[in-house]
């Protein structure tokens, strides 16, 4: 059991502690020599996270087998804001005390050790879904498509017909509709075989995408009233985050 | 009521969690029973109206309902229908245990008896009037969840729309409904935090179990017919006696020797034993059993509660504090709005 991995810029981490810890409370970090995985799922069973970190991210790493680390999410998500976007980031198991040492490098050097915590594995499976829709976009066009949509309601609509990709939502307070063509500029791929429509809270979707200041693109795969899985790379040979959501069902 | 099988069923012991976005068919009658005999005042009066009308069981049906939304189960009620006539004499002897325990209670009052006495004779005189059963069913209306009229019994009904997959479980403290076929049965569903061990001063934590047919068959290594021929054995409300000095580990004794309750028959011993201690025919009681009298007619449709009705018939019909109604209502339209919200497990 040995872990330390330094990251020469904090910014990718950050943003991946702010989205995961958001959603989840504690996971566990899987640490082997190709990189850092973790699955988890949110306490009410609606979101999972899945991210795949390739040992490359890292300007160094170096793991002893397999190394588990319990994190409590909030505390690390706490650490990490402290941290600047450009700081140098060092992350390493302190074996005696099992903490991880957290060290951020800027002007000054500081030192953070969060203890870590007992999680409990369960195997968690993800639901395979043959998806009728496909569309990578721009991310920034969802994440300014939800605040949108969040003048009004706290649920969103996600549609795609061959054409065009929607974002809708209706309130009291009236109607927003987001929509991307096919040929615009933000609109990078769009593979579909049928329209479809679900629905999602805002809330989730909004905590997901904050993982995206750390990349530019996301796929998305879509069907009818069934999971959203947006899936953001987090540039070449980095690894990426995963995000499976569970829609909302208006009838009964 | 129903069969004692709690000795040699395991249970297992589950959250909440498992039970999110989950239909659950609760057995109505028994839930009603609960609430009137739990919900009670400490001298065991149960709530009243200022005419003297009994609303311990809307209370019950109101909160404990929120509290299974709120949790994120679906819940629907599933009511009796005509009983099977064969079940007409337990129905008789619950009417002649509850009359008793009507006048040991108003006998225990006059006395002065101790209130824990008072109170126990209290709850076991819990009767449940058409007029109660019939404002359940409308407050449930108005409250936008949705009941179903079992042609028969309650638990039955519930079986047969878990077996079908339109519900996940059946709810009940009976153990009935896993001899009518439900492949899984939530115990302590309307029950919340601790409850108090009949005539002791304990209490005790209770937990939400979850009875699973398919295991409780493997581990007794018996069929359904035979885990019904078990059941008769020890009685059930067809046959309450059920055989003397035959309890649950003896009846399953019994089980594993004959296979059937046919074969036992063949020897004249219990041959005679049966036909003189299960009055009725024993084959007829497993065929209720096997095949209930069941209906497809049924719309499960949880609709927004109609706040002004659900004022109405709580505050001014049933002198329900109005401040309280208004923050229930306000659970309620919060819950069934998150409900809304599927969870990643509906889509393994």
């Amino acid at each position: 059991m040995a872990f330390r991995a330094v990251m020469s810029e904090a910014r990718t981490m950050k943003s991946l502690a702010e989205a995961i810890s958001n959603l989840i409370d504690e996971g566990a970090l899987r640490a082997t020599k190709e990189g850092i995985k973790m699955r988890a799922v949110d306490p009410a069973h609606v979101a999972m996270v899945i991210l795949d970190l390739s040992s490359k991210a890292f300007e160094e790493y170096e793991v002893d087998g397999e190394t588990v680390l319990g994190i409590d999410l909030e505390k690390f998500n706490t650490i990490l804001r402290r941290a600047g976007p450009n700081e140098r980031l060092e992350m390493k198991l302190d074996e005696g005390t099992n903490r991880l040492k957290i060290t951020v490098r800027g002007i000054s050097t500081r030192s953070f050790n969060l203890p870590l915590i007992e999680v409990s594995e369960e195997e968690l499976r993800v639901p395979q879904i043959d998806y009728p829709a496909q569309l990578k976009i721009d991310a920034g066009v969802i994440r300014e498509g939800l605040k949108d949509a969040e003048t009004v309601s706290d649920h969103v609509a996600l549609e795609v017909d061959k054409n065009t990709f929607y974002m809708r939502a209706s309130g009291d307070a009236g109607d927003v509709e987001v929509k991307l063509g096919k040929d615009d500029e933000a609109m990078v791929e769009l593979n579909v075989k049928e329209t479809v429509k679900s629905l999602f809270s805002i809330e989730y979707l909004d905590d997901m995408m904050k993982a995206s200041l750390a990349t530019d693109v996301v796929l998305i795969s879509l069907g009818n009233n069934l999971p959203v899985l947006l899936e953001l790379k987090l540039g070449a040979e980095v690894g990426k985050i995963v995000f499976l959501l569970a829609p909302r069902i208006e009838t009964a | 009521m129903g069969v004692q099988l709690g000795d040699l069923i395991s249970k297992k012991v589950i959250s909440f969690d498992l039970l999110r976005g989950k239909i659950i068919a609760l057995d109505a009658y028994n839930c009603l029973y609960q609430f009137l005999s739990i919900i009670r005042q400490p001298d065991g009066t149960p709530l009243k109206t200022s005419n003297g009308k009994i609303t311990s069981h809307i209370s019950g049906l109101l909160y404990r309902t929120i509290n299974l939304i709120e949790l994120g189960v679906k819940p629907t009620y599933v009511f009796d229908g005509e009983p099977h006539e064969l079940k007409s004499s337990t129905i008789e002897g619950r009417q002649i245990i509850r009359r008793r325990a009507r006048e040991e209670w108003i006998k225990a009052i006059e006395i002065g008896a101790p209130a824990e006495e008072i109170r126990r004779v209290a709850q076991a005189s819990s009767r449940l009037s058409e007029e109660m059963i019939e404002e359940s069913k409308q407050l449930l209306e108005i409250m936008g969840v949705p009941w179903v009229q079992s042609p028969s019994e309650g638990e039955a009904q519930a079986a047969y729309m878990a077996n079908k997959g339109t519900v996940h479980a059946a709810g009940s403290q009976d153990w009935d409904s896993i001899l009518y076929g439900a492949p899984r049965l939530v115990r302590n569903l309307t029950i919340t935090g601790k409850r108090k061990l009949p005539r002791k001063n304990v209490w005790v934590e209770v937990e939400l179990e979850l009875i699973e047919l398919e295991k409780v068959l493997q581990e007794l290594n018996l069929t359904r017919e035979q885990l019904v021929d078990l059941a008769i054995l020890i009685g059930t409300d067809y046959n309450p006696d059920g055989l003397k000095k035959v309890g649950p580990k003896r009846a399953l004794e019994l089980v594993r020797k004959f296979g059937s309750i046919e074969k036992m028959l063949n020897d004249p011993e219990w041959e005679s034993r049966i036909k003189e201690e299960i009055l009725a025919d024993p084959l007829e009681i497993r065929e209720i059993f096997l095949k209930p009298k069941v209906t497809d007619k049924y719309k499960l449709q949880w609709k927004e509660p109609q706040a002004e009705k659900v004022i109405d018939f709580l505050y001014s019909k049933r002198e329900f504090s109005e401040e309280r109604i208004k923050k229930a209502l306000e659970r309620l339209q919060k819950a069934m709005v998150e409900r809304k919200q599927a969870t990643l497990e509906r889509f393994f």
